[in-house]
This record gives structure tokens, sequence and C-alpha cells, in this order.
């Protein structure tokens, strides 16, 4: 196909399509080449967008470490610039989870929102931590401190107030009232300092019973109004403590609890998004590695298919020019030494190499023009030659068998003469009937070889001959010479038609005939005719059953007035005739060899084409 | 009924009266004629368990009163509800809110006789056994902070005033992926153990309050006999030292994943693969199922950790308020709020009435342990239960029967919280 496109194409778009094909496979390398760069640089990009992610998760978990100390510092001391630094550190959280730099590491924006979202729980409650502090801090140091105050104060007031003697019990009471008070709010702040619920029982129990007698007290009537006062006081007392330990506990489930599950969630979220990372940096590590290899290997692959296709395209490109041109080279050197026989490849376009192909068989058809006129002269050298020879013979034989009749005349006119001086006339008639016999034969021979000349001179038309139409008839018109010297003809089926002059065709069966006849040696004497036949024409076998030719004769023959026997009354030019007739048609005539009885002439008449 | 009705017409032909006349003739007082067309307004401050806007809004159209929920965290609704009296008619929490809510004399005592439905409450509440034969649980089982005593604390003595109105409840324990673990026979083999199974290693997870998982830690170390506990309802010190130090142990072994802070949490853990075993509530389970993930809500053989919700009067709450909120406290138990909560996977205290409001295969389902006979739907209509599947732990009465210990606040609360965060930054 490849070549088949190639041989179409013209010497230059050949070249051009080299060069082409160089710069479009040049321009592939290139882009790949490029593309693998661009990956590398790519992945690189992804790296450090990990890098970077990875390192934002590590600063928010420091971040959430600090700010959980931060709030511990809060918690436990109250430091101001310690909630301050929550806030800032919040804020820089924040700050940075929304700004963080989109690695695309796998991690939806989810995982970070989801870490937002602890911050923020996280933050909020220690908002609520903050306003619970400062109320705690306002119950427990200011208002209960107060409220214990002012009863304690109250009470004392009234047993300094109960002087007379009959109010012992009602001091007593007061006093133990009072001793209860002090134990509430010693058990108090020792709760709120060390949140044991042990000290909360105890407070909760002496306040019980401080309330127990100070309903005992409450039926004497003529206190009853300080006592109410006392309740009441009590009752704020009991309130105030109650909020204190509330705000306490709440402010103790905020950080122990809800601040701290934040924390941890902080804390493992942002751990496993940085193991996360780092899988993910490994794995695009190796798929990095992986991918240049792959593509390293795939430029490598495509530059030597490139080249290999280029190689072969370009051999093809170069080949279709120089091949041609090293054979032209060789078809000229062979054209310029007179060599006709040999090929000139067909150029298939009209470039410069189609035009010396031209050239070429130009250069081949005046060579086999000159070889052909010098067949011909050669041919024409060697008919001249044979013609020479032929004539030489010719005038030899023509010289010595005309003068024998005159010789053998001039004899009998001496011997005629002779008897007419002698008066034996009557002797003389019969010399002179053999001077006629003698002429008669000088007379046959000059018709014979009239007739022999005029072969191949005369002979115009030329046609189709049914042998087997041709000879039937032959043998029809023959048939009273046949039967009369018992001469059998046969003719097999099935003759071919032949190309040639009937006349002369008719007179070559003749003359083979006549041969025959001359040579009869016995009483069932014939002649059969059959034919063959191959890819250059068609043999006409004509057999007889004489005495057979000798091999020696074979070619002799054919020869001028050559005659196996003299006492024959042939002239010795009728296959002579018959073989200058056959090759006049192109054929030939021979005597089959290897025969030992009969002869076996055989007429080989060339395809019409 | 025939009271409402004269009532809302009456206030309706009101309000027209009065507007009309305000229009016509740009009358002084306006005040007094909103007045009359002003339905009383409740304030209901709780969790999301149930402050549901279906329940509210149902509550609304069938009481003629206008409702407010404030729902909020546990923490947050203990606090205000303890510190804030004010801030609430109604506090609807958990019974381990109880001790420290009348400690801080923020409730008031609830009138039995005015309780339409008292008769209908079983006994859970009242003895704390549901059935004759049933264990009563550890800590603070409810009947233990039901009445008000004579000396004014609460106890389980039957009195005439209660503490709290009891109505929805539920047996809670842990739930499991049955596509990782290998599904346990309910009662038989599972157990609270396989919390700290080492091969659950990193996927485990506790609810992130210590009056709850607290309880599901020591059910587990107990039943990995790590140890022993005189009273795992109100542990000592040492006790509560003891637990931790085993808890810690674990956690820096990596058991736990962490600690899940609300319902949603604990469904996006399990979801996302990250835990396959953790505490669970009821509505986590339904919601993990509803998404195609087999989580199981074992039967644990320790038996259950329960919770009762209660119903609270604030202290403030007087009046017309206080009607107000004693009809809502009737329409809780009058059935369908009952119905609504169970098709959540919640009990209420007097299941019988909700019955008519269920078909009987949600009866069955939900009440009776049977296996559905189909698909049923869950409160917001969407199917929550496919046909075929059974409750874990059978029946309602199998389940509270087998309660080992009661959602408590025990009196070393202060040191656990403590604890508890030593536990979380470990």
């Amino acid at each position: 196909m490849i070549k088949r496109v190639i041989n179409q194409l013209p010497l230059k778009k050949k070249v051009y399509l080299l060069v082409a094909l160089s710069a479009i496979f040049s321009l592939i390398i290139s882009i790949s080449s490029y593309t693998i760069i661009q990956q590398g640089i790519s992945s690189q990009k992804k790296f450090n967008l990990y890098l970077i992610e990875k390192d934002t998760s590590n600063q928010i978990y420091t971040s959430a470490v600090e700010l959980a100390n931060q709030v511990q510092i809060f918690t436990n001391k109250g430091h101001n610039a310690a909630a301050e630094t929550v806030q800032t550190i919040y804020l820089d959280i924040k700050s940075k989870i929304v700004s963080r730099p989109t690695s695309d590491s796998g991690y939806s924006d989810e995982h970070w929102e989801s870490v937002l979202t602890h911050f923020n729980n996280y933050y909020k409650a220690f908002l609520s931590v903050k306003r619970n502090r400062q109320i705690r801090i306002t119950l427990v140091e200011v208002k209960l401190r107060d409220v214990a105050n002012k009863v304690e104060l109250e009470i004392l007031e009234l047993i300094t107030a109960l002087n007379n003697k009959k109010e012992n019990r009602e001091r007593k009471l007061l006093n133990e009232i009072y001793i209860f008070l002090l134990q509430v709010e010693k058990s108090a702040y020792r709760y709120f300092d060390t949140y044991d619920s042990n000290d909360l029982k105890d407070a909760r129990s002496s306040l019980i019973k401080a309330s127990l007698k100070l309903k005992e007290l409450s039926k004497i009537p003529h206190i009853s109004n300080h006592i109410l006062s006392i309740k009441t006081h009590m009752d704020l007392y009991q309130a105030v403590f109650s909020e204190a330990i509330q705000r306490t506990l709440g402010y103790m489930y905020l950080t122990n609890v809800v601040m701290a599950a934040e924390t941890y969630e902080v804390k493992y979220l942002t751990k496993k998004i940085v193991r996360e990372i780092d899988a993910k940096m490994i794995q695009l590590k190796n798929d990095a590695a992986t991918s240049m290899r792959t593509s390293i290997f795939r430029l490598v692959l495509i530059t030597i298919i490139i080249l290999a296709l280029l190689y072969f395209v370009g051999f093809r490109v170069i080949r279709s020019i120089t091949y041609p041109i090293n054979k032209l080279a060789n078809t000229f050197l062979s054209l310029s030494k007179g060599k006709t026989e040999i090929q000139v490849a067909a150029h298939p376009v009209s470039d410069e190499l189609g035009q010396l192909t031209d050239a070429a068989l130009v250069f081949k058809e005046k060579n086999c023009e000159t070889e052909m006129l010098l067949d011909k002269t050669n041919a024409l050298k060697v008919e001249l030659q044979r013609s020479n020879d032929e004539l030489q013979q010719f005038v030899y034989t023509v010289s010595h068998d005309l003068k024998t009749p005159i010789v053998t005349t001039m004899g009998f006119v001496g011997i005629a003469q002779k008897l007419a001086n002698e008066g034996k006339f009557e002797q003389v008639g019969d010399k002179l009937d053999r001077i006629v016999v003698a002429n008669k034969r000088m007379s046959q021979l000059i018709d014979d070889l009239l007739m022999l000349s005029r072969v191949g001179r005369v002979d115009l038309d030329m046609k189709d001959i049914a042998l087997e139409k041709l000879l039937a008839k032959f043998k029809h018109e023959q048939q009273a010479d046949l039967d009369r010297l018992n001469f059998t003809l046969k003719l097999t089926p099935n003759l071919p038609t032949i190309y040639g002059n009937e006349s002369r065709i008719l007179q070559v069966f003749e003359n083979i005939l006549s041969n025959a006849l001359k040579y009869v040696s016995n009483n069932e004497a014939s002649l059969t005719i059959s034919s063959t036949h191959n890819n250059l024409g068609n043999y006409i076998h004509l057999k007889d059953n004489g005495p057979g030719i000798p091999e020696r004769f074979h070619q002799k023959i054919f020869g001028l007035f050559y005659r196996l026997r003299n006492r024959s009354d042939g002239t010795g030019i009728g296959l002579a005739v018959v073989q200058k007739v056959m090759r006049f048609h192109g054929g030939d005539v021979w005597v089959e060899p290897g025969e030992d009885h009969g002869t076996t002439f055989t007429l080989f008449f060339p395809y019409k084409n | 009924m025939k009271f409402d009705k004269y009532r809302r017409k009456f206030i309706i032909n009101g309000a027209r009266t009065a507007a009309t006349a305000l229009a016509a003739s740009a009358l002084p007082f306006p005040q007094i004629a909103l007045g009359l067309n002003r339905k009383p307004t409740i304030k209901v401050l709780g969790t999301h368990v149930t402050l549901q806007e279906s329940i509210r809004k149902r509550a609304e159209k069938e009481l003629g009163i206008n409702i407010e929920f404030y729902p909020v965290g546990s923490a947050e609704a203990i606090l205000k509800a303890s510190t804030d009296p004010s801030s609430f008619d109604i506090y609807e929490q958990w019974s381990n809110s109880i001790k420290v809510l009348w400690r801080a004399n923020a409730i008031q005592p609830i009138e039995i006789k005015k309780l339409t439905y008292w008769n209908e409450i079983n006994d859970l509440t009242k003895t704390g056994k549901i059935t004759p034969n049933a264990k009563i649980g550890l800590g603070d089982a409810p009947h233990k902070l039901l009445y008000i005593q004579k000396d004014g604390t609460i106890g389980e003595n039957p009195t005439d005033q209660i503490s709290f109105m009891p109505y929805v409840h539920n047996t809670d324990s842990y739930g499991y992926n049955s596509r990782v673990i290998p599904k346990g026979e309910p009662y038989k083999t599972e157990s609270w153990g396989w919390l700290l199974n080492r091969e659950y290693r990193g996927k485990v997870a506790l609810v992130n309050a210590p009056t709850i998982g607290l309880f599901d830690a020591a059910l587990a170390v107990k039943a990995n006999g790590l140890m022993d506990f005189h009273n795992m309802g109100n542990m000592t010190r040492q006790e509560v030292d003891e637990l931790f130090r085993i808890l810690i142990e674990y956690k820096r072994g990596g058991q736990f994943r962490g600690v899940w802070s609300s319902v949603p949490h604990s469904v996006q853990l399990m979801e996302q693969g990250e835990v396959i075993i953790q505490s669970m509530f009821s509505p986590g389970v339904s919601m993990l199922r509803g998404k195609g993930i087999p989580c199981i809500y074992a039967a644990p053989k320790e038996g259950y950790r329960a919770w009762h919700g209660v119903m609270c009067l604030s202290r403030n709450t007087k009046g017309e308020k206080k009607d107000a909120a004693y009809r809502f406290m009737n329409w809780w138990l009058s059935g369908w709020p009952g119905a609504f909560i169970a098709r959540q996977g919640y009990y209420i205290s007097n299941p019988d009435r909700s019955k008519d409001y269920m078909t009987s295969d949600e009866w069955n389902y939900w009440y009776k342990g049977l296996a559905a006979q189909s698909d049923l739907p869950g409160t917001n209509g969407m199917n929550v239960v496919r046909r075929g599947e059974m409750r874990s732990g059978g029946s309602y009465w199998r389940r509270f029967e087998n309660v080992a210990i009661w959602n408590s606040v025990m009196d070393t609360y202060e040191y656990s919280l403590i604890k508890w965060n030593e536990f979380l930054m470990s």
C-alpha cells in the first residue's frame, strides 16, 4: 500500500514527503516530551499543595493544643490575657482553614468544614465558659459571701440583742444555726475549690440543719419577725448557693466534656488529615514515578516507532528514487553496449525518472532496430551466401545435368552422321529418337528449373487451407493413376487447416506422392498422410512403405537434381521445390530418422500468427 | 372540651368585635381588646428527643394554646433550668436531671390529682418493676426520684405529689455493624464487653456524656471481668479512678475512635466506616438502617442502660400558664403523642392509650417485639422498618425486665467529669 502510494508520487513530492514526515515526527516527539515535562511539573505542584495542606493541618493541630492550654490557663487562673489569646488563636485557625489552598487531596471541603465546625463549637462553648466563669465568680466570691455574711451578721446581732437570761434557748439555737452556717460556708468554699461532692453533701446537710433550727425558732413569737428576715436571707443564700453549684457544674461540663470532646475531634481529624495527606503524597510520589517511567517508556517507544516508521518510509522513498536510478543507470549502461534483451522497468509517474525511463525505452527501441537491421543484414548475408552457394551448385548442376543430354545428343548426332555417311539410315532413325529423348529430358529439366525459380516470387495468394478437403480432392484427381499402380493413398481424419498458397501446397503433396510412386517396390504400396501439432504449429506426416532412405541422404535428397537412383525418370528437382515451398511458408520439411522401412516426410506449418 | 370550644369561639368573636370597633371608631385601649384574644403561652425547655415540631403543632391545635419549644443540648438544658426557672414553664429531659433541679429549687411539685391518666401509668416508674419478676436497674431508677416526701426531699414512698410526670422512656445499648461484626444472639452472646474487644480496635465510640457513656464503659469493663463495682450506679472515687485507668489504657492502645456528641454524629461515624460498634440511641439506629447500614441494636446479656424522660413544672409557673402546662402534660399521655414517639422507637408510660393510634402491625412490632408484617413508617412518613424485621431485644416488657442500670448523676459526678476530660485528652 505504502509502496504503491510512494511509487505514485513524483520525485519532488517524495522529497517533500520525507521532509514533512521528519518534521511531523519531530513535532510528535517534542509534544510527547513536553507532555511528560508538564506531567512532572503538575505532580510537583500537587505535591507542593499537599505539603502546604499538611503544614496547615499540623499548624492547626498545634494551635488546637495551644488553644486548649490557654483555655486551661483561663479556667484555672482566670487570666483575661489567656482568654484574649484563645480568641486570637481561634480567629487565626478560622482564617487558616478558610484561606487554605485547595490541593485536590481527595478531601472534600467536608473534612475541613468538620474541623471548623468543631472549632466553632469549641469556641462557642468557651464563650459560654467565660460567661459562666464570670457569673460563678460573682456568685461564689461576691454574692454567696455577701449573703452568708448578711445571714451570719443578722444572727449574731440577734444573739447580742437577746440578753435576757430567759432567752438562753433562743441564743443556743441561734448559735447552733450560726455554727451550721459557718459549716455551710466552709464546706461550700471547699467544694468550689476541690469539687468534692462530699463537701457539697456536708454543706447541704448543714444548711438543712440550720433551716430546721430556724423553723424551731420561728415558733417563738417575740423574735418571729427577726427569724422571718433571717429565713428570707437564708432562702436567698440557698438559691445563690444552688446557682453557684449549677454554674460550677455547667462550667465543668463545658470544659471537661464538651470542649474536651471538641478538642479531641479536632486533634483526631487534623491528625487524620495529615495521615491521609501523607498517604496521598506517597501515592502521588509513586504514581508520579510510575507515570514518569511509563511516560519515558512511551516516549522511547514512540521515538523508536517513529524512527522505525521514518526509516521505513524514508527507505521506501529513497529506494523509490535510487532503485529506478540505479536500474536506469544499469539499463543505460547495457543500452550503451547495444543490448536489447533488457527490461526497462516501467515508471508509473511522469517525473524526471519517468522521463529517463522513456528515454531508456527509446534507446532500447533504437537498439532493437539496430539489432534487427544487423540480424537482417546477417540473414541477408547468410542468404546471400546460401544463394551464392546454391547458385554455384545450380550452375554446376545445371551445367552438368544440362551438359549430359547435350553430350548424349552430340554423341548420337556424331553416330547418326557416321551412320548416315555409312548409309545406315535405319540406324540413324534410332539414334535420332535417342536424341529426341535426350532433348525432351533437357526440356523437362528446364521446365522444372523454371518452376523452382518461380517459387516465392509469384505466390501472393495466401489463405487458410483445409487440408482434409484439399487432399481429398487431390486423392480423387490422382485416383486413376493410383489405381493403375495399385497404390493406396490413405488420409487420416482430422487433418488441420493451414495457412499458405494452395497451389504450392498441392505441389508439395504432388511431388512427395510422385516421389513415392517412383520408388514403389511392392504391390501394396501406400502413402499415409497424418498430422500432429504442438505450440509451434502443425506437423503433416507423409509415410510410405517404400524401400526407405538411408539417413545419410536425408539432407541430400532436398538438393537440386539429386536422385537416389539414376534409373529413376525424375529430374531431381521435386524435393528441392518441396523444401523451397515449405521454407517460403515459414515452415520446413525433413525426413524422419530411424525408419528401416519406408520413408516419412514431415511438413511443418507454423501457426498463422 | 365543650368549655374549650366555647372559649375559642368567644375569643374569636371577641377579637372580631374588638377589631371592628377599633377600625370603626378608633377607640382607645386596644390592649384590652387584644387581651381578649390572648391564648396562654407556655415555654418548653428540653432536648430534641421530644421537642419536635410535629408534636408542638399538634398540641397547639388540640389544646388551643401557644407552645414555644426551646430545644437545646442536655447540659445546656439542665444548666438553664437549674439556674433560671423563669426561662421555662415545662422542662423535658431525663430522670438523671431531677436531683439537680429539685435541689436547685427550680421545679415545683406536680399534683397527682391533676394528672388525668395517672392511673394508667405503668409500674415501671411507680415501683421500679414493669413486671413482678423484673429486676430494678442500678443508679437513679426513676421510681426512686418520683415522689415528693414529707420532708421535702424526693424518694420512692408514694405521696400525692411527684417531682416529674413520667412519659417517654427507652432502653439503650450499643449498636454494631453486622456487615463487619458477626450477628450475636440477643441476651445470650451480645455483651457490653464487645466494646473492649481488641478485634474492633480503633472502631469503637462512646457517647460523650459521663452520666451515660461512663456506664456503657463500666458495663463493658465489668463484662470483661476487668473490675467490679460495689454499686455501679454510684461509684466511689477509687472505682472511678480504676475505671478510667482501664479506659485510658485501652484508649492509648487505640481501642477508641473517640466519642460522639449528637445522634447525627454517631450516624456519620458508622456510616463512614470509622466506627463499627458504639453506644447508640434508638433514632440513630433507625437512621442507619434507613441508609441501608445493617446496624443492630444489641440486647446485651448484662442488661440495658435505661433512661426515663421527665416532664417537670417550673417553680415560677403559675395561674393560667400552670393550667396550660398541666393540660400539655395530660395531652402527652392522651394517646397520639405516645404513638408518634413509638415510631421513633421510644415507649410511653401508658402504652395502652397509644395502641388506638397505632396499627396492629405497628403495635406488634414496636411494643410486642414481633416481626413487622409490612413496611412501617417513621415519624416523617418514610419507611424505617422493612417487612419481616424484628425489633432487637423483644417486647417492651422484656426489655424493661432487663435493665442493668439507669442513666444517673452519681455522687462522684464532678470527679467523673474531670476524669472524663483526662480520658478524652489521653
